[in-house]
């Protein structure tokens, strides 16, 4: 019986009903859509990031971290590869060879950063064969070709067909160079990417380093879901030790881009606290109110001999079925706006800019929204217990009330 | 008068209803001035950082030294500029550049000779006190060298390790020399951190063979200081010399800081439309719970500008009121956060964001802008809430109003 | 066939004066391939001048570039291909500077810090002793015949002397950055004259000559040769050799790093 007075409480005062409705519906419709951003933009930073570097997971060699050199190398990759992608939750795994070399030709010599892969399955899953504009791909594992970035073709002045000399040291510290040609020139904007990556056909490398066929730096593991990296890290952590290599996620090996990914968190997380706490006023406010002009009333019913429990029960249904209310036309609004957001997304170019950089990282300008249920779910329960809360106070000076005194107000 | 002091009255009258209100727009203005110190403070630490620890507001280089670096190309008297810098209330340092090898044992690593006066720059930069372990450079010590944090961990270097520096010096013989690591630094900056090798002008000088000159020569300005202008000062005061300010010299960063910046605006709207929310709701029902009474004021002959402008009137007073309670919470916090911030956890150290280090303590920063916008925005937002229901208090028909209900 | 009958003689005639002004072409163009070399052998010969079992010498270096001039006085011992070392005699301050060359590895020794610093992989472009000559020319000083195919695009005069020129295309699986090499060899003796060496698109990037010819343990070779960038002709490296032995007897162990340090 209480549940039904309750409600029909809630509807006497329409007008300030809906207008506590619009603040939850507001707050809540913050909350999801600043959520889901964020949410769908560090996943999309976090691919980026994964597809571009080395994976969700990287295995790589112990000690490699505190001590990198060609002289470092994981075994067998090829059936540590296979195992890793037999597990659950794995894309994909695909294998690579990277190191510094110095890279030379007639007219001037750089450093580079030598990125050494099989061309065949890295198409479309490693970020820099997308931006490939002008040559073509790599065709096999073995030929003596490259693919070079524009910046460097610029400060070398080479040309697609064009000779370069490349000089390293091998797994014995011995000082080898090899001879190879350009295939293609990517672009992407991004000095870090274009001025200093060579991509290498992996075999080619294993010749020039002498690592036996099978040996390579790191195995580049891509998750069904990039928010266990952590967890799969240690999952996979026994089966890289068996091939003398350590699982790390990408946090430790992209530190820059888990660096702005945890300041811009903590910005949105407490940027949300404020507004939870205004609405929370808000809401307060209402309640408040609602009560206060009821104290007559609320002295009658005492006074008929209604108890205090009772009495504080059904303010705290009211606000209960304000709080149930408010979620479902909550829910309902922001259904079409996290509709648009997650197929059109914002467009962040018009005022950031389209080159944003980030850890040596170009990041789309799109945001575009993505949903967990586990932050739908914390949203919900937040608004929930914010509303419930909202009702403590104005639910207690209910209970409160001397009948006699307020039977007096008029 | 008659007005202002029925406003009074009415709001005295419904004491808890008044409070209620009042309590919300507080809240709400208290909010708003920690957020927006907080903000302000977010870009103002991004900026110090970029800026204070190494690259400096504006800096100074000769002709064409910035587009191709050669150790050749030297500012002449770069004492007597940074002295007349000074005299022009700036801070200033000088520095000398060359890349060479650095070796320890079986390491070796390309690194960046950096020349510097160690009490000069101290006194600019933040970075001499941004040490991980050791100390800071000293001028009586000139074999004393300080090393970026991964480039110490290239070369497996510890304190008190003992460094040989090879370069060409600038006479074509081969400058080679022994050193010792006296200090290794936090994490500063991508090229710092990885190549960064500091020593002091006379060790740099008898190395290299650079007698006199100096390739760079950083400025610090006060806090308040107007970028631009500072930046036309100072080229006046170095003809024929390069001036650039930092957002010449690291676009990227920049571009991040101003897009940070940028991005805070909507945060901020969106922020004062929730206040806006509250406020109208708080003032909507604090009219409309009294439409009776201002029907019965208008049957009595009250015409309906007076009533508009009492319920004006009486909106104005409560907000001053909040403004008080929201000014005497929210200020103090504001301050309390600039000193001492909202202490980050620690794995933010060594985090880099466009090649410059994170700072760990999250401060706000006060200023005038941190008190006035939210203050003005409140009573903005707090008069527009009001104008909806005082007109309709102002226009209603008097019996329907005392129906009302 | 009227008019072939006709003018038979005539026809004879023509042939027989067509033979006569051939002839001396004919036989020129034989006695021509005959005594022209081989373009393997000038090659070879080149790469051949300065080895022997072993050498010492004594040798001045002057670079010049924009910025300064230097002049640097060392002492060279090589063996076969693969070993050399060289140590800096003048001037003082820098005398008892090492480089110590074994096969693909190649070792500095500073003695102001008695320091010993193997050179990486990055460091192999860089200039040797501050010259025009790279850490890669010395490693990769005599393979020339190894890392060419030659082919003699010139016989004749030039500027008053006999030359032959030699373009030198890399091999396939030559590890060079060169486009092509031209070399201009005397014709009388082979004695190689200049090398212009060749980006792959023939912008010429450098340019050594070789002069002063002399005998020498019973070899003619050029004692004075010069390294000149072609962007920046005003610098050079220039090498006279003041004293050159072969065959000369250097003990085992010679070119290690122990001897470095002495």
């Amino acid at each position: 019986m209480i549940a039904r007075m309750a409600w029909r409480n809630l509807w006497r005062n329409r007008r300030r009903t809906i207008i506590t409705l619009v603040s939850i519906a507001f707050g809540f419709l913050l909350a999801i859509t600043f959520t889901s951003l964020s949410d769908g933009s560090y996943g999309q930073m976090i691919d980026t990031a994964a597809r571009m570097g080395t994976g969700h997971v990287t295995i790589e060699p112990q000690g490699y971290r505190d001590k990198p050199g060609p002289d470092l190398v994981v075994r067998d990759t090829g059936q540590l590869a296979d195992k890793v992608r037999a597990m659950p939750g794995i894309e994909n795994a695909t294998i690579r060879i990277v190191g510094q070399a110095m890279a030379a030709t007639s007219a001037d010599s750089t450093g580079a950063g030598i990125i050494a892969l099989d061309p065949e399955s890295e198409q479309g899953v490693f970020f820099l064969l997308n931006h490939v504009v002008e040559g073509q791909q790599l065709a096999s594992r073995e030929e003596k070709k490259v693919i070079i970035g524009s910046g460097m073709a610029r400060c070398l002045d080479l040309n697609l067909g064009k000779k370069l000399v490349l000089t390293t040291t091998d797994k014995t510290g011995e000082i080898v160079s090899g001879l190879v040609r350009v295939a293609g020139i990517f672009s992407t904007g991004v000095d870090e990417a274009d001025k200093y990556i060579i991509i290498v056909p992996i075999d080619y490398m294993r010749k020039l380093l002498g690592y036996s066929k099978n040996e390579a730096t790191q195995v580049a593991v891509y998750l069904n879901d990039r928010r266990d990296a952590e967890e799969k890290s240690h999952t996979l952590a026994p089966l890289a030790a068996a091939y003398d290599g350590t699982a790390l996620p990408w946090s430790v090996m992209m530190p820059d881009v888990a660096g702005l990914i945890l300041m811009d968190s903590i910005g949105n997380y407490f940027f949300q606290v404020f507004i939870f706490l205004l609405v929370g006023a808000g809401i307060l406010n209402t309640v408040l109110m609602g009560v206060m002009e009821r104290l007559r009333e609320f002295g009658i019913m005492l006074a008929v001999g209604m108890s205090p429990g009772k009495l504080w029960r059904m303010i705290m249904t009211e606000t209960f079925w304000l709080a149930v209310v408010g979620l479902l036309v909550s829910s309902v609004l922001s259904v079409p706006v996290y509709w648009y957001l997650h197929k059109y997304g914002i467009d962040t170019s018009a005022w950031l800019g389209n080159d944003q950089v980030y850890g040596g990282v170009l990041f789309d300008p799109l945001m575009k929204a993505e949903f967990y249920l586990d932050h739908a779910i914390l949203i919900f329960g937040g608004v929930f217990i914010l509303i419930l809360a909202a009702g403590l106070y104005p639910a207690f000076l209910a209970a409160r009330t001397r009948p006699v005194e307020t039977i007096k107000i008029l | 008068m008659k007005t202002w002091s029925m406003a009074f009255r009415n709001i005295l009258r419904a004491k808890r209803r008044s409070m209620i209100t009042i309590l919300a727009m507080a809240v709400a203005l208290g909010i708003m001035v920690v957020y927006t110190g907080l903000m302000d403070g977010m870009i103002g630490d991004m900026k110090k950082n970029a800026v204070m620890l190494e690259m400096g507001h504006v800096q100074i280089h000769a002709e064409g030294y910035r587009e191709s670096p050669s150790i050749y190309k030297r500012i002449q008297a770069p004492d007597e500029l940074v002295e007349r810098l000074a005299k022009a209330g700036y801070t200033a340092s000088y520095r000398l550049f060359a890349s060479g090898l650095a070796a320890r044992g079986n390491s070796s690593a390309g690194v960046f000779l950096r020349g510097v006066a160690p009490d000069m720059e101290a006194e600019t930069m933040r970075l001499p006190h941004h040490l991980l372990a050791g100390k800071w450079l000293n001028k009586n010590d000139p074999k004393d060298i300080v090393l970026g944090k991964r480039l110490a961990k290239t070369l497996s270097a510890s304190l008190g390790d003992e460094i040989v520096i090879v370069s060409q010096a600038s006479d074509g013989s081969i400058a080679n020399d022994l050193y010792r690591v006296d200090g290794i630094l936090k994490s500063i900056s991508e090229e710092v951190d990885r190549a960064g090798l500091f020593m002091t002008i006379d060790a740099f000088r008898d190395l290299m063979v650079v007698t006199q000159g100096a390739h760079e020569i950083v400025i610090t300005l006060p806090e308040d200081a107007d970028l631009n202008a500072a930046a036309s000062t100072i080229t006046n005061m170095a003809q024929g010399l390069e001036v650039s300010t930092w957002r010449q010299l690291n676009p990227a960063l920049a571009q991040m800081i101003d897009a940070a910046d940028a991005f805070l605006l909507p945060l901020v709207i969106i922020t004062y439309i929730a206040v806006a929310i509250v406020i109208l709701n708080a003032m909507l029902m604090a009219v409309f719970e009294r439409i009776r009474e201002y029907g019965v004021m208008k049957a009595l002959g009250v015409n309906p500008y007076e009533v508009f402008f009492l319920v004006l009137t009486e909106t104005i007073i409560m907000t001053t009121a909040a403004a008080v309670l929201g000014l005497g919470f929210g200020v103090p916090l504001a301050f309390y956060l600039e000193t001492h911030g909202i202490n980050l956890a620690p794995f933010t150290e060594g985090t880099t964001i466009s090649g410059v280090a994170l700072d760990l303590i999250w401060h706000s920063m006060v200023s005038a802008r941190t008190i006035l916008i939210p203050l003005v925005t409140l009573y903005v937002l707090t008069v527009i809430a009001t104008i909806y229901p005082a007109a309709k208090a102002a226009y209603l028909n008097p019996v329907d109003a005392i129906h009302h209900h | 066939m009227k008019f072939v009958q006709n003018h038979r003689f005539y026809l004879k005639a023509y042939t027989l004066l067509l033979c006569i002004l051939l002839f001396p072409f004919i036989i020129f163009a034989e006695q021509l391939a005959a005594t022209l070399p081989d373009a393997d052998k000038i090659l070879k010969k080149i790469d051949d001048l300065w080895r022997g079992e072993s050498s010492r010498s004594i040798v001045t270096m002057r670079v010049k570039t924009t910025h300064w001039e230097r002049t640097l006085t060392m002492e060279i011992f090589s063996e076969g291909t693969e070993k050399t070392y060289v140590k800096i005699l003048k001037p003082l301050k820098e005398r008892g500077t090492a480089t110590l060359k074994v096969g693909n590895e190649i070792y500095n020794y500073l003695p102001k810090t008695n320091r010993t610093i193997k050179l990486t992989a990055a460091m192999m472009m860089g200039s040797w002793m501050g010259s025009h000559f790279t850490n890669d020319d010395l490693v990769k000083e005599s393979r020339i015949s190894e890392d060419y195919v030659p082919r003699i695009t010139f016989a004749g005069a030039r500027g008053g002397k006999e030359v032959i020129e030699l373009t030198l295309i890399p091999k396939p699986e030559a590890v060079v950055v060169w486009g092509k090499l031209v070399v201009v060899v005397r014709a009388s003796d082979l004695q190689p004259v200049e090398i212009t060496y060749y980006d792959e698109d023939s912008n010429p990037e450098r340019h050594m000559t070789f002069s002063d010819y002399q005998v020498v343990s019973g070899r003619l070779l050029p004692l004075y040769m010069a390294m000149i960038p072609t962007d920046k002709p005003d610098e050079f490296t220039e090498i006279a050799y003041k004293e050159l032995i072969f065959d000369v007897s250097i003990p085992k162990g010679f070119f290690s790093l122990t001897q470095l340090g002495r």
